[in-house]
């Protein structure tokens, strides 16, 4: 086996290891998301998302748009997801981003935040009424393993935000 | 890269100035009549979500939260439901966020900003359908929004472009989402509103929005009825800022834009609240129109009532705490008829009035309850030394007190009461105010007897104090003590089988023996009393006290008596004076059973809790009591003894001073202060007589001046036969 051979082989085995081949969450890993209307809101049409290390998920009661209610529910990821979720966090180099993004010419609409606690490191990022790519792109990863009608919405993930300024960090 | 370029080109996008070159204010503001004006948002909708159903909705909304109660009104209704309307006080916004960033260690949590209550969201709706009640007993227009002196109407004028037409010139372009879920926003720039120097970044109230477009749309809606979303996207569209704030991190950076401190009911900062007054007159300003208040609030003396109803509020929470049922009965009438005038005072707007009316209204319905639960408790008959329930009779009597006032806190049952001749055995003519059985005729010019033809005693059979058995009874027979009689007892006799005055005995001259003191509370509850001089005294039938209005046709009050001369006699140095009592009685309600006089010793309540008034746009500063309770105290008070009690009337912060100083102190001892408003210390002798029911009173002043001030009530009446 010559060298070549056996670095593959190594990776090979670290990919089995993690099972994607993506860093495992930190052990005190956690990840608040929360998305409200910038009208003040009553606490039940916030949503909110608490992601922990273990992969357990809260989804938090709240009302959406159509009155309806949803109640509060806890369900599990598995690993997977919480590595490609973390791994999302990196590549968005997500402790290196703002702590604040706006655009001020827009009265009303929403604002989002991801508050994430790993490796030591507590940081919150907020954007109100702009899209801001590597911000959005972790929200809609963890959507992917949400369920339906429990995602998190905010207006900069809608096709009818097409006049949101746009940057990308 | 501490900052990219485009987030520094997105934080960039200050207040300073407009962001839109096509930004252009359509929204008409007209005037309507010398003290309304009219603002119509002109809207064009279009998009997936527009239709006709939308429009109305639109129109609806609007009408629905821009014509309502103010956040004022709504925190003074609520206030009535006994709820919280801390949300309304502002509060210096460097000290909150200060406070909201050392109880979060600088991070942000939008929770910190709930300091609202979802109480008074669960009941907006009724919030709306009391002060439309209100409205209504008021004359006002149900359309309006009421400002500080001119009122506001409020419309807009929807209507939906096809998609495929063009937009109409002179319209709001809104596009209506098809999705619930989206929250409405409109583009806008920013400028100072017209008149404000050096205006604050951090003060919404320093700006006004200039309605922008941004590529053809001023903004987009979801299409959910439900959030009340479009209300507040028209305030937008007259020119109104949101009440939010920035939050800087300790580096100065933006983290957050957060509700402005006090408008957590706002319209302008979350969908379920109301216009904040201030809002109607930033409207006129934006439009240009001017409140003629010279016009609109001629001879407006808001504060007279405030004042009036600030002393008797003071007096009510005495009197409840005392379970004083006669002061309780009296100020609920004193509040009843504030209310009565203030709905007839003409030239007080209506906004002033319904917040006072409110507050009136939630202060009698404490009162009733209080007189239900709270007081509904026997008390102790100090003359005849047994349990009695004392069952007030419809007559009261007045002082003209140059002391202030009844104040509310006589003895429980109303002023002791001792029966001439006191307890069984005790001979007539003893002394008023001494115990029962002291030697009779020992104060010159008070003893029964001396009054020819009124001398107790002198009616066969009617002795005070001499009938074997009797006891004392409520008028009408009922009997005063609480211990059941004992039928075997055949020295007892009851009210049936005691001959009946008034079949046989004709109605001679009663003599009523006052004696007037002072009580006054001292903070460790105590009370101190002393003989009051030159005081009269009046006994006034019920008819005058409160007299069938004009305006009720189907009253069917006894007038009898209304006309009559008051009973009356004025004190001497002693305390002391005698009422002659003929053909009054009756109508005094003294009843015709007794032949002879008991006497009746008056304890006077005058001021227990002398007081003062501050009315303001705020609660009295911390550093104003302190100067207050420095003034007091310098001038022999007991600092304990000095309370302070706010409480909002609509905008404005009326604070209740309790304090035990003589009346004589002066009404003007406030001016040398230097406090920021004006103290009126509560002073009968500034009251006078008040108008004619039914009619608009030129002077304010003389409402709820009764005649005379200071009012107790006389309780139960003594009769020869109950008296034992």
């Amino acid at each position: 086996m010559g060298i070549r051979a056996f670095a593959f082989s190594l990776l090979v085995l670290s990919l089995g290891f993690t099972g994607t081949g993506q860093a495992a969450p930190p052990g005190d890993f956690t990840m608040t998301v929360v998305s409200e209307p910038v009208h003040l809101p009553e606490e039940i049409e916030k949503l909110r998302v608490d992601v922990k290390a273990n992969g357990e998920v809260i989804l938090h009661a709240h009302r959406d748009g159509a009155e309806v209610e949803h109640p509060r529910r806890t369900l599990r990821l598995n690993s997977a997801a919480m590595d490609a979720i973390y791994a999302e966090i990196e590549a968005n180099e997500f402790f290196g981003l703002e702590e604040f993004y706006g655009d001020r010419r827009v009265e009303g609409g929403d604002r989002a935040s991801i508050l994430i606690t790993a490796n030591g490191q507590r940081k919150e990022v907020i954007t109100v009424n702009i899209k801001v790519t590597d911000f959005d792109d972790i929200v809609r990863k963890l959507n992917e393993y949400l369920p339906e009608g429990r995602k998190i919405y905010y207006n900069a993930l809608s096709k009818y935000a097409d006049d949101y300024l746009e940057v990308k960090r | 890269m501490r900052r990219s370029l485009a987030t520094a080109l997105a934080l960039s996008v200050s207040f300073l100035a407009p962001h839109f070159a096509q930004a252009q204010m359509l929204t008409k503001f007209e005037k309507e009549g010398p003290c309304k004006t009219r603002i119509t948002v002109p809207i064009e909708i279009y998009g997936d979500g527009a239709n006709d159903d939308f429009a109305f909705e639109i129109r609806k909304n609007v009408r629905d939260q821009w014509a309502g109660p103010s956040a004022e009104d709504a925190a003074a209704i609520g206030s009535s439901l006994g709820l919280e309307t801390d949300w309304l006080a502002d509060e210096d916004n460097a000290d909150w966020y200060k406070k909201y960033l050392e109880k979060n260690e600088g991070a942000i949590d939008p929770e910190v900003n709930q300091d609202g209550t979802q109480e008074l969201v669960d009941k907006a709706g009724q919030i709306r359908g009391i002060y439309a009640d209100y409205v209504r007993e008021f004359s006002a227009d149900p359309a309006c929004i009421q400002g500080e002196c001119c009122a506001v109407r409020i419309v807009t004028d929807v209507k939906v472009r096809k998609a495929d037409d063009d937009p109409s010139e002179g319209y709001y372009q809104i596009e209506i989402v098809n999705d619930p879920n989206f929250r409405s926003y409109v583009w806008a720039g920013h400028k100072a509103r017209e008149g404000v120097e050096n205006p604050d970044e951090n003060n919404p109230d320093d700006w006004q929005t200039t309605p922008g477009t941004n590529g053809g749309s001023n903004g987009k809606w979801a299409n959910n009825a439900s959030d009340n979303a479009a209300a507040h996207e028209v305030g937008h569209l007259m020119g109104l800022m949101d009440q939010y704030k920035d939050i800087k991190n300790a580096d100065g950076d933006t983290i957050g834009s957060f509700q402005q401190h006090g408008h957590r009911h706002d319209i302008m900062a979350q969908s379920e609240a109301f216009p904040y007054r201030d809002a109607i007159g930033q409207l006129m300003e934006i439009g240009g129109i001017e409140c003629d208040e010279e016009t609109c609030c001629p001879g407006f003396e808001y504060n007279r009532f405030g004042q009036n109803y600030g002393v008797t509020v003071l007096a009510v929470g005495d009197a409840i705490a005392a379970c004083n049922k006669p002061a309780l009965r009296r100020l609920r009438s004193q509040l009843v008829d504030q209310r009565r005038n203030l709905m007839l005072a003409s030239r007080i707007p209506a906004h002033r009035k319904i917040p006072l009316a409110v507050a009136i209204d939630e202060k009698i319905a404490r009162i009733d309850e209080a007189l239900k639960k709270v007081c509904d408790r026997p008390v102790t008959g100090t003359a005849i030394g047994e349990d009695y329930t004392p069952e007030p009779i419809p007559v009261e009597s007045d002082t003209d007190s140059t002391t202030w006032c009844e104040y509310g806190t006589d003895s429980p049952g109303g002023g002791t009461l001792i029966p001439y001749g006191g307890t069984p055995g005790t001979t007539p003519g003893s002394t008023p105010g001494s115990t029962p059985g002291t030697t009779p005729g020992s104060t010159p010019g008070s003893t029964p007897g001396s009054t020819p033809g009124s001398t107790p005693g002198t009616t066969p059979g009617s002795t005070p104090g001499t009938t074997p058995g009797g006891r004392p009874t409520i008028s009408g027979g009922v009997p005063i003590g609480s211990t059941p009689k004992d039928e075997d007892d055949p020295e007892e006799t009851t009210p049936g089988e005691t001959d009946d005055p008034t079949d046989d005995t004709p109605e001679i001259p009663t003599t009523v023996y006052v004696k007037a003191k002072a009580s006054v509370l001292k903070g460790d509850n105590g009370t101190k009393t002393s003989e009051i001089g030159g005081q009269r005294i009046k006994l006034i039938p019920d008819a005058t006290k409160n007299p069938a209005l004009p305006t009720d046709p189907g009253a069917q009050k006894d007038q009898t008596g209304a006309d009559d001369d008051p009973a009356q006699c004025t004190t001497d140095d002693d305390g002391e004076c005698q009422i002659v009592i003929a053909d009054t009685r009756t109508t005094l309600g003294l009843g015709l059973s007794w032949g002879v006089s008991a006497r009746y010793d008056y304890e006077v309540e005058t001021p227990q809790s002398s007081g003062a008034t501050v009315i303001g746009d705020e609660p009295l500063s911390d550093a104003d009591k302190d100067t207050i309770v420095d003034e007091l105290t310098g001038n022999g008070l007991d600092g304990d003894d000095i309370e302070f009690n706010n409480y909002r009337l609509g905008d404005k912060w009326v604070t209740g001073i309790g304090y035990g100083l003589k009346y004589d102190y002066g009404d003007d001892w406030s001016l040398d202060l230097g406090l920021k408003y004006k103290i009126e210390p509560d002073l009968c002798r500034t009251i006078q007589p008040g108008p004619p029911l039914g009619s608009s009173p030129q002077n304010y002043s003389a409402i709820g001046g009764e005649i005379p001030g200071a009012v107790i009530s006389l309780p139960v009446p003594m009769t020869q036969e109950n008296a034992q």
